[in-house]
């Protein structure tokens, strides 16, 4: 049985105890998704696909795929969907997580790299960080507001990072368990770094790559959602 | 009294009254004696205008009717906060479903039932 067969069948049983998952969050990613999925095939590693109630084939090009897949009825956002499979990994006895966008941004290389901190017990969580690894085709706006969203979080978080929202992370048992996702949308990324420094997490980051397609670019964020994130942030630290 | 006093204490006069009777029947219910409250304070307002210019002197604002604005500004921003805290809180609360319903229906893609294979084995 390969290691990818074996952690299929039995995901708690690994002779090494490293029960490894990687959880994509996906909404309307029909024509990026499988390609996503194919590349990752080369991992020994669980993988889940939280559809956050997409309006296209999102969950049937998953299904092509030996991977788990989970649907929100609705659409709630990137942060509930990460929630959503880092809860299904935890349930399913996961040691370690990592988080990776489905629209190929990042490089399945990567996930070694992110993983290496967190399963040698250095750190609880590994960010990744394009600005200390390497970004293709970044818009000049979205470098212009990634360094003030670092600015942003160095201010309002105290935690001093390079690159504030990197989809790319890994996390721990201990780390998932204790960084309860709250903001349901793009949010979560400065929440996730919020409860790094709440609960007092061992942290650090890894260069990665970061790949900016024109497809993902029409669909992604506006460089303009950025106030109204970090205005959901701090409204949301308001509100238990 | 003029014409518009007539017709506003009128209407809130049957509003407090509504509130009395309801706080007779439920005296416990706290937003009763809220919305009484405020019926009876713009009540008296309207009937003794010159009590709001007499509280803004107190309080060292020039004019009645800016202490009036200032107050409906600072009560429209407590409101809108209010409701946005319940929206927010009513959609953790979906999330919440969405998410207990997505874990209960999780599918594993493109894999080949256990229990058929064996059967193809062992036959």
């Amino acid at each position: 049985m390969t290691p990818k067969e074996e952690s299929s069948v039995c995901p708690v049983c690994q002779p090494d105890g490293n029960n490894i998952w990687i959880v994509i969050a996906a909404y309307n990613e029909s024509p990026r998704l499988g390609r996503t999925l194919r590349a990752l095939r080369s991992l020994p590693h669980n993988v889940v696909v939280v559809d956050d109630g997409s309006q296209d084939d999102t969950r049937a090009v998953a299904l092509e795929h030996d991977v788990w897949v989970l649907r929100h009825p609705v659409n709630c956002g990137q942060g509930a969907a990460l929630q959503t499979g880092i809860e299904f990994a935890l349930q399913k006895g996961a040691n370690f997580i990592v988080t990776f966008d489905a629209d190929g941004q990042h490089r399945v290389e990567d996930v070694e790299r992110i993983l290496e901190p967190v399963r040698s017990g250095q750190v609880d969580v590994a960010l990744g960080s394009r600005f200390l690894g390497r970004t293709e085709d970044m818009p000049w706006t979205r470098w212009v507001v990634l360094k003030l969203a670092v600015l942003f979080t160095r201010l309002v978080s105290r935690i001093c990072v390079t690159d504030a929202h990197n989809g790319l992370r890994a996390l721990s048992r201990h780390a998932a368990q204790r960084i309860r996702i709250v903001q349901d949308r793009m949010a979560h990324a400065s929440e996730i770094l919020d409860r790094i420094q709440e609960q007092k997490l061992r942290f650090c980051e890894v260069p990665v790559t970061i790949r900016y397609f024109p497809e993902s670019l029409r669909k992604g964020q506006s460089s303009w959602n950025a106030l109204r994130i970090a205005g959901q942030l701090l409204l949301g630290r308001l509100i238990r | 009294m003029t014409l518009f006093q007539i017709l506003t204490l009128g209407g809130l006069g049957l509003l407090l009254l509504r509130e009395v009777m309801g706080l007779w029947r439920q005296p416990e219910l706290g937003i009763r004696w809220v919305r009484a409250f405020v019926w009876l304070c713009a009540g008296v307002a309207i009937a003794w205008p010159d009590l709001t210019q007499h509280l803004a002197h107190a309080v060292g604002i020039t004019r009645g009717a800016d202490l009036v604005f200032y107050f409906f500004v600072l009560a429209f921003l407590a409101t809108t906060f209010y409701f946005y805290s319940r929206m927010v809180r009513l959609q953790r609360q979906v999330t919440q479903l969405v998410r207990h319903l997505a874990l209960h229906e999780a599918q594993r893609g493109n894999s080949t039932p256990v229990a058929a294979e064996q059967d193809t084995i062992v036959s």
